[in-house]
């Protein structure tokens, strides 16, 4: 509130025309941030494994790698690594790094952490998700810990950059309790550890002995506010810097305030629909008997095709989500490696979509229930209306069903189960790093025994699609990797094997004078908060 | 008194147990949490294991069993989320929603009863029309609505007082409290006020509805005619019989209040249990639901005796033997 009223002042000088550079630029802050965050933090750093905790641990923990804001692998605890063989990798400590009281970061406390992440008990969403594959580590000797996998595993670098490091002590006896109360909280990272009240706040400050570079601010002060209006009314109040998640529809009225400043960005997220591609009969395709029809349209392309060119993307983006996202021509988002270059946009054109539909012989159209979650995506419920309103117009009878998460995603995971026939559904990629993740997760055939197609709601399958998705999951070589990747994208898209939307966008607001780097995976960092020029 | 009390004690058990079985066959319809606490990337042989290792592959009657023994021993589970045992999540929120529901109920209390007494005793001068339609008004616009107006009129307008949050505290005998500290204050206001919006609204009403109604009655007109003064018949005798429906409706709107605080502790940000249960749900925390709705009924339960102990206490008349 009062660094704002100075900020004005200093504006207000300005513009008085006065010769006085120095006030033009402001007087000097404080390095104090307030940033009001959507999710809290868990502060055990190994037991639930999520992006915004990851982002949270490592500004406080540390971890061997980073992920920078456009998921690229970055050096932190480990200066650098190698591969020993295809399956064995090194990495090397930084040997400046230090805990936050006094001792420096060795491989046995490295080890002690994967240890702790993998074996804590009760971890509902446990780290052990992060690693799969990963078969062993050990510590070579003081400063190298070796990391086996099982084949050959390019993953492995997102895969570590997953997981905190504390100090062997603390891994081994400290309880959850003790995190929260402050007394484990010690790691290696940017920042310490100086109050954390649930559901309220977690402050830090700048740990002056950090390795790495200058931490930016003296203090940090993360405010949990999970309602989207009551974070934009502390943005706007003034009792905040700066607020992730800023919901669309504001962010037109933000950019307005001469107080404010939005950063934009693209996310490594696309929004795509699932049609149920897998069954003879899907249970939410009926014909006008009210029974599922046998054979179920959605097996054929024509239908497929039909539905992908009766969506107006744009209008989507426009519309629904108040500008905030880019139409997708493909389900893996144009920051990430393994995205598919020179790929055609997915055009609207109703008449075209009709002629597919009458050709595919459903010219009267077929009764058909969309289903998309109202509680996990950004204006995820509007869009289920508008794409439902859409392929009415196409000429289907349309079921128009949004659930809430927490009955939508046990419903679509039993495989067993009745499923979806259309689906909305969001698929990132911070955690791979790559299109690998959506690949494996997303598209190659449902193979529960290994591991493949655990998303693949509409059961697509195609062995030409597997086999490059199984060939670039062993490939080493990023660049290779990413032109097989694209391949495996391309041919999916190619036979509409998912219809994709568009690709999201973060978007951060800060009070006027402060810059922020966007980070795909909507990760929301301190030290991306910078002082603008 | 004896025979009440084991009374009351044998229905609360029946109750619990009776709402603990309906909690739990609704958490369980909704689905495994975990295929929406767990990061998408994660494989499903992991998530499987992590199912089988918390028990929630086993069927309905078992894990309710499992259920109730481990709440027979304490153990309400540990939070998916916050790492944390539910009772001692809910235990270290329940301070800040208590604060906020108390100085809301405290704010209605002061300023609901002299209105009330007020509207009831001049019913037909323009104040007392005045104070009536207000209160109609409180009882129904939302609270959000009135919760996001003072938002925008006193933090973005008039910058009096912040947006949201709980500011700083201070700690009295082991407890955290916003009211001793200037910061904690201005924070509280806000939200205090929204929460006491609605039982204030109620109060005067209910004062407006019983003055009128003692004042045609006989033990009224006696008093005049002794030539007791207005005020002093209005005080000590007409409000003292009133009160007991309102503490009893206060004793309700308490439970109401700290349960479903849900609107008022979201809009502004404050760290008490309505927004502990609001995120829990969104995240599928079935331990902390769980917990939270029991904790709930064992809120009503106790409220409900102390309710009619002090009804008791205020009208000699009421014995408690009949008050169940």
């Amino acid at each position: 509130m009062k660094e704002q009223r100075q900020n004005r002042l200093g504006q207000l000088a300005a513009a008085a025309g006065l010769a006085l550079m120095a006030i033009g630029t402001g007087p000097a802050q404080a390095a104090e941030i307030t940033i009001a965050t959507r999710s809290e933090m868990t502060m055990d750093p190994h037991f639930f494994w999520s992006t915004p905790n990851r982002a949270y641990n490592v500004q406080l923990y540390g971890s061997l790698v980073r992920l920078d804001e456009r998921i690229r692998v970055q050096p932190m605890l480990a200066e650098s690594w190698e591969l020993v063989d295809e399956t064995t990798w090194d990495f090397r400590l930084d040997p400046e790094a230090r805990f936050h009281d006094g001792p420096p970061v060795t491989a046995a406390d490295v080890v002690a952490s994967f240890d702790r992440a993998l074996n804590l008990p009760n971890a509902a969403a446990s780290y052990k998700g992060a690693l799969r594959g990963v078969t062993g580590f050990e510590a070579v000797d003081q400063a190298t810990v070796r990391f086996k996998t099982a084949t050959p595993n390019p993953a492995l670098l997102h895969q570590v950059a997953q997981v905190a490091i504390v100090p062997a002590g603390i891994a081994e006896t400290a309880t959850q309790a003790d995190f929260i109360s402050g007394k484990a909280a010690i790691g290696a990272g940017p920042y310490r550890f100086v109050e954390f009240k649930p559901g309220d706040r977690l402050v830090l400050e700048r740990n002056d002995a950090y390795f790495g570079d200058r931490p930016k601010w003296d203090k940090v002060v993360f405010r949990v506010i999970s309602d989207d209006a009551a974070r934009v009314a502390a943005l706007l109040g003034g009792d905040v810097e700066v607020i992730d998640y800023v919901p669309p529809v504001d962010v037109a009225r933000l950019q307005e305030d001469p107080d404010i400043a939005v950063h934009k960005g693209t996310t490594d997220r696309t929004m795509y629909l699932i049609p149920d591609t897998g069954r003879s009969q899907s249970p939410y395709v009926l014909g006008s008997d009210g029974k599922p029809l046998d054979p179920n349209p959605m097996q054929d392309f024509r239908v497929r095709k039909a539905i992908a060119l009766a969506i107006d993307r744009q209008a989507l983006v426009d519309r629904v989500m108040d500008g905030a996202g880019v139409p997708a021509n493909q389900n893996v988002a144009p920051a990430v490696l393994g995205h598919a270059e020179g790929m055609p946009p997915l055009a609207f054109d109703l008449d075209r979509a009709r002629e597919l539909l009458a050709e595919a012989g459903h010219a009267d159209g077929f009764d058909l229930t969309i289903h998309c979650t109202n509680d996990r995506y950004v204006n995820d419920g509007r869009l289920c209306q508008a794409i439902g309103q859409m392929l009415a117009r196409l000429g289907l009878q349309m079921t128009v069903e949004a659930l809430p998460k927490a009955v939508m995603f046990p419903k679509i995971r039993d495989h067993e189960g009745d499923r979806t026939s259309l689906m909305m559904l969001s698929f990132g990629s911070g955690t791979s790093g790559d299109a690998g993740g959506v690949l494996t997760h997303t598209i190659h055939s449902y193979d529960p025994d290994r591991g493949f197609g655990t998303w693949n709601i509409g059961h697509y399958s195609n062995a030409e699609v597997d086999g490059l998705i199984e060939e670039a999951a062993a490939t080493l070589d990023a660049e290779k990797r990413g032109k097989v990747q694209s391949r495996a994208v391309k041919r999916a898209i190619e036979d509409l094997a998912v219809i994709p939307l568009f690709y999201t966008s973060v978007i951060v607001a800060s009070r006027a004078g402060l810059d922020y780097r966007v980070h795909a995976d909507q990760s929301t960092m301190a030290d991306s908060v910078t002082e603008s020029e | 008194m004896g025979a009440f009390l084991v009374r009351r004690l044998l229905q609360g058990i029946v109750t619990l147990l009776v709402v603990s079985i309906i909690i739990f066959v609704g958490v369980f319809a909704i689905g495994n949490p975990l295929y929406v606490l767990v990061d998408p990337s994660a494989p499903a042989e992991v998530v499987q294991e992590t199912i089988r290792q918390l028990g929630l592959d086993r069927p309905l009657h078992e894990q309710y069993v499992r259920f109730v023994l481990a709440a027979l021993r304490g153990d309400l589970g540990t939070s998916y989320v916050h790492a944390l045992p539910s009772l001692e999540l809910i235990a270290s929120r329940l301070p800040a929603t208590l604060e906020l529901v108390v100085a809301g109920l405290v704010i209605a209390f002061l300023v609901g009863v002299p209105l009330g007494l007020l509207a009831g005793y001049m019913a037909n001068n323009w104040l007392a029309r005045l104070i009536s339609s207000l209160s109609i008004l409180g009882i129904s616009l939302p609270t959000f609505w009135i919760a996001l107006i003072m938002i925008i009129v006193f933090s973005l307008e008039l910058g009096w007082v912040p947006t949201g949050g709980r500011g700083e505290v201070a700690t009295v005998l082991g407890i955290e409290t916003s009211l001793l500290t200037a910061s904690g204050l201005a924070h509280m206001a806000l939200p205090a006020i929204a929460l006491s919006l609605f039982p204030l609204a109620l109060i005067i009403r209910l004062t407006r509805a019983g003055v009128r109604e003692h004042n045609r009655m006989d033990y009224v007109k006696f008093a005049r005619a002794m030539g007791i003064s207005p005020q002093r018949i209005l005080v000590s005798y007409v409000l003292r019989n009133i009160l007991i429906p309102i503490v009893t409706m206060m004793g309700l709107i308490f439970g109401t209040l700290v349960a479903f605080a849900v609107v008022t502790e979201t809009v502004f940000a404050w760290p008490g249990i309505g927004k502990l249960i609001i995120d829990s749900i969104k995240v599928s925390d079935r331990p902390v639901i769980m917990a939270y709705l029991l904790f709930v009924v064992t809120m009503f339960l106790v409220i409900s005796f102390i309710v009619d102990l002090i009804t008791a206490a205020l009208d000699p008349r009421i014995r408690l033997v009949k008050a169940s």
